[in-house]
């Protein structure tokens, strides 16, 4: 018996012994690089790092309360929580009638109307983001088109505003709300609607009170994918925005890269992911853990 | 009923007309002559030009690509080991493990870039082409259980069971059971570690050192310094393509995997 | 010469957790036998294949594969073929592929594969499918490529775990039929577990019984159908059975709450039950020259084609009747017809009580 059967042998008797050589390099891999990084802002955060990159044993509150006592700091979370808010709402407002729309009313080539819908998002996040800067350019043709038909006297200034921001979140996150609504969609049984016409409900009652309510999975999936990563947006803000326009991201960039006070900008990283990780809780919460199964 | 249709298919058409015009503006802005936005004024290749006689851009597409291969070697291997242990096996711990994974696909990437970032220079680790490899595999080991694990619910165990019987030790019924039919979860998992690699710009922009770009870095640079411009809407038209190239192989790949 | 058996378990024991799956089975399987494990849903007898195939590990005793003590073997170095419930079939390789792996893994030559795959493809009627994908195959036809996978290494023993479960009546009739061939053919140990008595009455030499991981029954066919050892094989084997309980008044005599009922005699002694098998009881306005009679009213009268089963009150008990024969035919009881129902002595069997 070889050296290879007595391994081999022990493996097979041992179960957990299985499970802790799969478990282990992925779990050490993700330990040290992702999940060391923020033990070491956490660190920071609480000023146990000093300037010579040591580590003190005197834990304290300072930079939190720095952060904390900051006027603008709520202004930025709320900034933060609104454009996300704004942006599932006109996710959900323009995304909503499309999957209605290719779900109950196309009758063939469903799929193509998928793949055309999903063509766009082939394309990588940043580059996306770019070519809606072409767009709102005030030297763009979109707005020489609508300046040469006179319907505005001045090009329309929307680059650098709240509106820019919102606008190009939603090209970006509108697929993140139109897959699970659709897939949702088309899991509900249609006879339940002829059921609701049956009964004597018209369209509007029908959808009212039969295909929303039943849809409320698909909203909530949709909800989920497309506020978190809008609260945390970064690159958006940063091309056609501008600081009166940032984020909680954008904030923590600038004290990181700009300010390079690490301990501050650690703090506000460390309550930023709280209040991440607190919403996805709140959201499980309320919706329960099936909500995670997209 | 005709005017409930009517208005949606119009609101779709709308929607749609949304998603492509940004893109096509692009595109087609791409190989005007002129360094108008606005006029189309003649057909012309010469900022494409500009740009393949660029070889920061070169430099950048071969960097990418070779950032992206090593990532999703290593993401698809121990993303698999992740996987099989979540599969196959229960354990106590298993639910907190499941969060463990969830939550690198959760936080912001900017957070987590700049807390990568932050510990590279607190243990004096030299920025480069590897702290980038290792920035993107700590984010994509995540999306590769995920999805793996969602392709292989349903697996059949039976047929390593079956292997063993005519004799194939474990090592055996590995490399020629187990791994040939997870090769449909391998491959979509995969692909998707590349896109994220390849797309990646956050992540790169915080680990990379001096001198060490990928291709979304140049479009970023580009972009954040001086806006839009025909020679950048070219760049971006050809990384468009690559992308495209890509989503092809991805739909072809799962069509087979379908039959 | 004492006699070879090819699979020997003793004392075997094996638990999931609080549950025991197999608890303290004893079976010697004789060379070339075709030996069923018949039981419930539940009642361990997949797992004692698995733990003869080495895919499961018992707690306690020892598996035995002709002498050879193989309780530490793995299962690939066992010699043994399995064909599994689901099949279990690789599904990215061909037919070929799939009964070649395991000659393959014996690092046979290449001609000799061939060879081998070819003689085995004949014995299961497959010829000239080698290059077929497994999902473009019949549900029989993966059947016996499973069959023929398992059996091209020439097993010391072929395992078999309700390998005819998926497929439709017909076709598992006809595959009862071929397996019994091809076993006498290629003269091997087949131990074939099902939930289903008439594929282990219709093939087997010998069935072993099982419930809650026991063996309750170890016997050919007819000795488990007519000399049940106790209550449980008794009802669980054949369509019905009559068990009624009482207590042994003397040698042959059981006292119940019919009255008394004359049996064959038995060494028994205390609670007993009586079972008779409803095919062996008569029933009619009037009956002669039976040992054991009883009056009854008719509940129900079900016509179920080559006979008709009666279900027949008897003070209080139901008694199930199966009447044979086309005289008798045309001639029903209606539900509330006063009927005679009697069996010989020799029809009613003692048993003991199941706990």
């Amino acid at each position: 018996m070889g050296l290879m059967d007595v391994l081999l042998k022990y493996v097979r008797k041992n179960v957990s012994v299985k499970v802790a050589l799969l478990l282990t390099p992925p779990l050490i891999f993700l330990a040290v690089w992702f999940y060391a990084p923020f033990l070491i802002v956490g660190l920071y955060s609480f000023d146990m790092i000093n300037i010579y990159r040591e580590i003190t044993f005197t834990p304290s509150l300072v930079h939190y309360s720095r952060v904390l006592s900051w006027t603008g700091a709520s202004g930025i979370f709320l900034r933060s929580l609104y454009f996300a808010g704004i942006n599932v709402l006109l996710c959900l407002l323009l995304g909503y009638p499309v999957a209605y729309y290719i779900s109950f009313k196309v009758k063939k080539y469903k799929d193509v109307y998928i793949i055309l819908f999903i063509i766009p998002f082939w394309v990588s996040f940043l580059i996306r983001t770019y070519a809606m800067m072409g767009l709102l350019d005030e030297r763009s043709f979109f707005n020489t088109i609508l300046l040469s038909l006179a319907i505005i006297d001045s090009p329309i200034k929307i680059m650098y505003t709240d509106v820019a921001v919102i606008l190009v979140m939603v090209y970006n996150y509108l697929v993140m709300m139109v897959l699970p609504l659709y897939a949702n969609l088309e899991k509900l049984d249609k006879t339940l609607l002829e059921a609701a016409s049956t009964l004597g409900a018209g369209p509007v009652r029908t959808f009212l009170k039969v295909t929303l309510p039943l849809s409320m999975p698909g909203i909530m999936a949709g909800f989920l994918l497309v506020f978190i990563p809008s609260v945390g947006e970064f690159v958006i803000p940063e091309l056609v925005g501008g600081p009166s326009n940032y984020m909680v991201g954008n904030i923590i960039y600038e004290i990181f890269m700009g300010a390079r006070h690490w301990w501050v900008g650690s703090a506000l990283s460390m309550l930023f992911i709280a209040f991440i990780l607190s919403l996805v809780i709140i959201y499980i919460r309320g919706v329960g853990e099936r909500g995670l199964a997209i | 009923m005709k005017v409930i249709r009517s208005f949606l298919k119009i609101f779709t058409v709308m929607v749609f007309l949304f998603l492509y015009s940004p893109i096509i503006a692009m595109v087609i802005f791409s190989f005007n002559e002129s360094k108008s936005l606005a006029v189309f004024t003649n057909f012309s290749l010469k900022w494409y030009e500009k740009v393949i006689a660029n070889p920061e851009v070169w430099r950048a597409l071969y960097n990418s690509f070779w950032v992206g291969a090593v990532v999703t070697i290593i993401s698809l291997i121990l993303g698999l080991m992740m996987a099989m242990a979540v599969t196959r096996y229960s354990f106590t711990g298993k639910t907190i493990l499941e969060s463990f994974i969830l939550i690198p696909i959760i936080i912001p990437e900017i957070a987590e870039a700049l807390s990568l970032m932050m510990m590279y220079i607190f243990l004096n680790i030299p920025l480069g082409p590897v702290t980038v490899i290792i920035g993107h595999i700590a984010f994509d080991i995540s999306f590769v259980t995920v999805v793996m694990r969602a392709r292989m619910v349903g697996y059949d165990k039976s047929i390593e069971e079956a292997a063993r019987t005519l004799g194939a030790n474990e090592l055996q019924t590995f490399f020629r059971i187990t791994l040939p039919t997870l090769y449909p979860a391998i491959l979509a998992a995969g692909l998707l570690a590349f896109t994220l690699s390849f797309d990646d710009l956050i992540k790169t922009l915080f680990t990379t050192g001096p001198g060490f770009k990928t291709l979304p870095l140049v479009i970023w640079s580009y972009a954040a310094r001086g806006g839009v411009s025909p020679e950048l809407n070219s760049l971006s038209s050809f990384a468009l393509s690559i992308s495209f190239l890509f989503a092809i192989f991805r739909l072809r790949a799962e069509r087979r995997m379908g039959r | 010469m004492s006699e070879v058996y090819s699979v020997e378990l003793e004392n075997v024991v094996k638990r999931f957790g609080s549950v025991v799956a197999v608890d303290h089975v004893n079976l010697k399987i004789r060379e070339n036998e075709f030996f069923s494990l018949l039981g419930p849903s539940g009642c361990g007898k997949t797992t004692t294949l698995r733990i003869i195939a080495g895919l499961e590990e018992p707690d306690e005793g020892i598996v035995k594969l002709y002498g050879k003590d193989v309780t530490d073997i793995p299962t690939y170095k066992r010699n043994i073929g399995m064909v599994f419930q689901h099949l279990a079939l690789f599904p990215h390789m061909n037919v070929f592929e799939n009964i070649a792996f395991g000659l393959k893994m014996r690092k046979l030559p290449r001609e000799e594969i061939k060879r081998e795959v070819k003689r085995i493809l004949e014995i299961v009627k497959l010829e000239g499918l080698e290059n077929r994908r497994i999902n473009q195959l019949s549900g029989g036809q993966q059947q016996r490529v499973a069959l023929a996978r398992a059996l091209v290494i020439n097993p010391e023993v072929l395992l078999l775990d309700e390998p005819l479960g998926a497929l439709d009546l017909k076709i598992r009739q006809h595959m009862m039929v071929e397996l019994k061939n091809i076993q006498k053919r290629v003269k091997t140990t087949f131990i074939y577990v099902t939930h289903d008595q008439t594929e282990a009455m219709t093939m087997s030499d010998r069935i072993a019984i099982m419930k809650d991981g026991r063996i309750q029954q170890v016997g050919a066919p007819l000795e488990v159908y007519y000399k049940p050892s106790n209550t449980f094989v008794a009802s669980f084997i054949g369509e019905a059975v009559n068990l009624i309980e009482g207590e042994i008044k003397e040698n042959g005599i059981v006292d119940t709450s019919l009255g008394v009922i004359y049996c064959s005699e038995q060494s028994a002694k205390g609670k007993v039950a009586v079972m008779i098998r409803p095919e062996n009881v008569e029933i009619d306005e009037k009956i002669d020259g039976v040992d054991n009679l009883f009056k009854g009213i008719v509940q129900a009268a079900i016509f179920k084609g080559s006979y008709i089963e009666y279900r027949v009150d008897i003070q209080g008990i139901t008694f199930i009747v199966h009447k044979h024969g086309e005289e008798n035919l045309g001639k029903i009881y209606p539900p509330g017809a006063t009927v005679e129902v009697g069996w010989k002595k020799n029809s009613s069997l003692i048993i003991p009580v199941q706990s």
